[in-house]
């Protein structure tokens, strides 16, 4: 018995030994030098697999998995937007609850704030404190930039999602009632940010999911029209000193449009937006003076599954991100501003949010 | 087969209605298809739940989110969806998701384990991958019944069961209960923050309990079997390692089901029939808070999932001419579930009629054919049939060789169908079609026993539901990839008598290489592990006995990418559990260590598991 034993315990100490591998090594990134383009690559809801990835105009390279490689850990679930103030980027991960503030130049960590309740998009309002908008909380969170803390909860009854300043005030989309039944899915509200405080509310049309501020100093609201009933997706122009609705383009439900991705170019001129049907996504192209929706495509997605897009500023160029099935790495579709494809990266699972540098 | 009046004669009925069931699996082209657990093993990890047991003793995967989370089963390189779980023959798989969850089954609600896969899961749909059989076993004439246990173990983890009845000649009353419950706080690595940290598991505590009352009534050639399993579990579901510090969230389950039947079994000389009845309740109660940091709670996720099925089977079996017999089985099930998240209450009813031959040709060819025809809502499913075709090889005695070809398809579950939003009524059922291919050899020679077993298999499932992220930011579940799955699976078991000494070994190594053929890539689905094994080691010394497990858990992938960046790869991982027991008069007392060599590991993607951990067990049986 005693030697059956001892051979056991013989076998299983040494075939068996525990194995502690690390396997979060961290690796020297080379810090980000050139013009070009954060993306953020949302993962796998619960996977907690986002990646941070920058692509260099110029020397047409893309490092991925900076944040992991760099800090060796994960972004957390489900990366959401990224927001650069100075010398730091801010990376809100919506499922994980929190924002990562790192160096815009080298990744590496600084802080982390956390508790929020579904972080999605964050706005500079001054040097010292910024807005978050929200989607499970009927509000914005103000955070201080100094101390990297949260200031206050403002409750304006409703989720917030898509966030532009002008003045002193920020318009605010109230996106998705889904999480909080029974309030508003298709207004903008205005928040005096100087006093941070509700001013006023301009009705839209359903689930406003992007905004961005023309040549005029107009908003243009692209609503989807709702995942479910009575759509009414709709491409709204707001004058933001009267509050009033400019210009109205309504979509066809019918044909299952469900537009998305609002971008705008540098000048503040062109309008692009995705639409189609949830299997598929085509982009489209709209002077902001234009008098009806255009008919035709300008970027036929040919078998892409279209997620995002932004434009360049400095040259027009198109980037639109391809998030393929997502469960595996999408890439980015470089365009240029005549529609013509340049090339494309590979990046990470779902990229979903692209910030120019 | 035995005849009735042989069985007629014995007093312990139940024990003869296993010989007669043994009797008709004498034919290998049935036999083949299945595996046991062995019972002695079933008694002795009586405490431990489903998933524990068979992820270290048989060759289905289980994934797990850890102590007291979700536990799924798969086999052959499928998926849990594919695993048909049948429970004295009715289907435990809830209407809702169509998977069972493991963590949930204590292996003290059972007395046999049995698995069954290719051309032996004919009977019922769904089981593309297989299916595991629950059994309840009664003995009548045993008297007095009653078996106390009570296990300790690390993290404050208590369980308490209880078996209690009287067996009379003719009449049966047993009932069960327990109750398990864990703080579950144990210490771990979290690699999902920074800096990396060694931390306890917040809101991992869980408690679960059950009754199942039964009563059997023997009169006869008949037999009247009246069960009812009770269960209710109330369990914190513990974070995703980088999102550990959220104390704004609390997210928790509240499950419970109750599963009734009443069977009444006659037999004849050379038959017997089996009619019963089966109503199921199942709960689940999904829970999410969150609150904002000035305290007020901003969202509640309030999930409620009732589910109510009724079973009806009728079941006979006649022999025909010499070896050869005929079953044919009748079912329906009604499915009628009310959730929050559908529009409405759901129903869907599926009659199923079936039929098989067994018997024998020429002496060493033994030969298995069955066709079954669904009828869902109303419209015909198809025809699925199957086919197996056994050799006794008569130059190697034990040696057995067995190939089989079967088709069967599985319905999507009602939340594939109305889950809103996402849920797509337009979905088609899953298409299977499998080929194995099995090689049995059993042996003995003076205190030495083997038993192996050798399977291949090839299966195509063409309409595979997968659910997809789309554009209107939620997933909605398509008939998209076609999955080919093929591997190998090889058993052994050994025992050795020698004395005093009783020596036992096993182990069970698969390969299961399962791809998305949808896209010409070929890509290994993620959670399948390309490799798993399992060994266990058994020493049995007078009325002491030593224990040892070994469970390994190859790479698994968490996307459909060729490479997996490092920090999302699930690495390979071996655990290694000793046990070490003694029969003190009716006493046993058991003392276990879990994770001998307090491997570091994930099962899933930032799910903590525990380091090495001790339990003990204390048992009384009268």
């Amino acid at each position: 018995m005693k030697k059956v034993l001892l051979l056991l315990t013989v076998i299983i100490v040494v075939t068996f030994t525990s194995c502690k591998k690390d396997n979060n090594k961290v690796e020297p990134v080379q810090p980000i030098e050139h013009r070009g383009v954060y993306i953020l690559n949302e993962g796998t809801f619960t996977y907690a697999n986002s990646s941070l990835s920058y692509y260099d105009i110029n020397g047409k390279t893309v490092t991925n998995h900076m944040f992991a490689s760099v800090n060796g850990s994960p972004i957390g679930d489900v990366g959401q937007s990224l927001t650069r103030i100075g010398d730091d980027l801010y990376i809100v991960v919506n499922n994980s609850k929190y924002i990562y503030k790192v160096d815009a130049k080298t990744i590496v960590y600084k802080a982390k704030l956390e508790n929020f309740t579904s972080p999605r998009y964050m706005l500079p309002i001054n040097e010292n404190k910024a807005y978050v908008s929200d989607l499970e909380s009927p509000g914005i969170w103000v955070v201080n930039l100094n101390t990297f803390s949260i200031n206050e909860f403002v409750e304006i009854g409703n989720s917030t999602e898509a966030m532009v300043k002008i003045g002193d005030e920020v318009f605010v989309s109230n996106w998705s009632n889904y999480y909080l039944p029974g309030t508003s899915n298709k207004t903008v509200q205005v928040i005096d940010c100087v006093n941070d405080i509700l001013v006023a509310e301009i009705e839209v049309a359903q689930e406003p999911n992007a905004m961005v501020v023309d040549k005029n100093n107009n908003i243009w609201v692209l609503c989807s029209g709702g995942y479910s009933g009575d759509k009414d997706p709709s491409l709204i122009c707001i004058a933001p000193s009267t509050r009033t609705i400019l210009k109205r383009f309504d979509f066809n439900p019918t044909a299952g449009d469900y537009p998305s991705g609002l971008a705008i170019d540098g000048a503040g001129e062109t309008l692009y937006y995705m639409n189609g049907t949830y299997s598929g996504l085509n982009v489209y192209k709209m002077s902001v003076d234009a008098d009806e929706l255009p008919d035709n495509q300008f970027i036929t997605s040919d078998g892409m599954v279209f997620y995002n897009i932004k434009v360049d500023s400095v040259n027009g160029d198109i980037y639109v991100t391809n998030a393929k099935n997502y469960v595996e790495n999408g890439t980015v579709e470089r365009f240029a501003s005549d529609g013509t494809q340049l090339d494309s990266f590979g990046v990470g699972i779902s990229p979903s949010f692209i910030l120019f540098r | 087969m035995v005849s009735f009046a042989a069985m007629a004669q014995d007093t312990i009925v139940l024990q003869s209605v296993t010989v007669n069931a043994e009797a008709v699996r004498a034919n290998a082209a049935e036999s083949v298809m299945e595996r046991k657990i062995d019972t002695a093993l079933l008694k002795r990890l009586n405490t431990v739940t489903m998933s524990q047991l068979l992820i270290q003793h048989s060759p289905v995967f289980i994934k797990t989110y850890g102590p007291g989370g979700i536990a799924t089963a798969s086999f052959r390189g499928t998926t849990a969806s594919h695993t048909l779980v049948l429970w004295n023959g009715f289907q435990l798989n809830a209407p809702t998701l169509g998977q069972v969850d493991f963590s949930t089954i204590p292996v003290f609600m059972t007395e046999q384990i049995a698995l069954k896969w290719g051309s032996g899961t004919s009977a019922n749909s769904g089981g593309l991958g297989g299916t595991v059989n629950i059994e309840n076993i009664q003995h009548f004439g045993e008297g007095l019944i009653l078996d106390l246990k009570q296990t300790y173990g690390s993290f404050n983890s208590f369980g308490s069961f209880l078996t209690a009845g009287y067996s009379w000649k003719s009449h049966l009353v047993r009932i069960k209960a327990y109750r398990t419950s864990s703080d579950n706080d144990f210490e771990y690595n979290n690699i999902g923050i920074i800096p990396h940290q060694v931390m306890k598991q917040k809101n991992g505590e869980f408690v679960d309990y059950g009754l199942m009352p039964e009563y059997q009534w023997q009169h006869r050639n008949s037999l009247i079997t009246i069960v009812s399993w009770n269960q209710w579990s109330d369990r914190n579901c513990p974070q995703i390692m980088p999102n550990v510090n959220n104390t704004n969230t609390k997210e928790y389950t509240e499950n419970g089901y109750s599963r009734n039947f009443i069977s009444y079994k006659t037999y004849w000389n050379s038959g017997k029939l089996e009619v019963k009845s089966a109503y199921f309740y199942e709960k689940q109660h999904y829970f999410l808070e969150t609150y904002t940091s000035i305290g007020t709670t901003v969202t509640s996720i309030n999930s409620i999932n009732d589910a109510n099925v009724f079973h009806q089977i009728a079941d006979v079996e006649q022999d025909l001419y010499k070896s050869w017999k005929i079953n044919g089985k009748i079912q329906w099930d009604h499915e009628m579930v009310k959730s929050n998240n559908y529009d409405g209450i759901k129903k869907r009813d599926i009659v199923s009629f079936y039929a098989a031959i067994v018997g024998n040709l020429l002496n060493p060819i033994d030969l298995r054919f069955t066709l079954r025809n669904d009828i869902v809502d109303g419209k015909s499913a198809g025809f699925f049939p199957t086919a197996t075709a056994s050799y006794n090889c008569v130059y190697l005695k034990g040696l057995k060789i067995s190939v089989g070809y079967s088709h069967n398809y599985r319905n999507p579950s009602l939340n594939d169908l109305y889950w809103n939003p996402g849920g797509n009524p337009d979905l088609k059922p899953e298409n299977g079609r499998i080929f194995d291919g099995n090689l049995n050899y059993t042996c003995t020679f003076g205190g030495f026993s083997v038993e192996s077993q050798l399977g291949t298999y090839y299966s195509e499932v063409s309409d595979w539901i997968q659910w997809k992220p789309t554009n209107y930011r939620y997933w909605v579940p398509e008939n998209v990839a076609t999955v080919v799955a093929y591997g190998v699976e090889a058993h052994l078991k050994m025992n050795y008598l020698y004395r005093d000494w009783k020596f036992s070994a096993s182990g069970n190594y698969v390969y299961s290489h399962t791809t998305d053929e949808t896209d010409g890539r070929g890509l290994q689905l993620i959670y399948i592990p390309l490799h798993h094994a399992n060994a266990f080691a058994e020493m049995k010394w007078r009325t002491w006995n030593l224990n040892y497990t070994l469970e390994f858990t190859g790479e698994r992938k968490t996307s459909m990418n060729a490479n997996e960046f490092p920090l999302f790869r699930l690495y390979p991982y071996t655990l290694h559990h000793i046990s070490m027991g003694k029969q003190i008069g009716k006493f046993n007392v058991e003392f276990r260590v879990n994770n001998l060599t307090d491997v570091d590991y994930q099962a899933v993607m930032w799910r903590a598991m525990p380091g090495r951990s001790f339990e003990i067990c204390v048992n009384y049986k009268f």
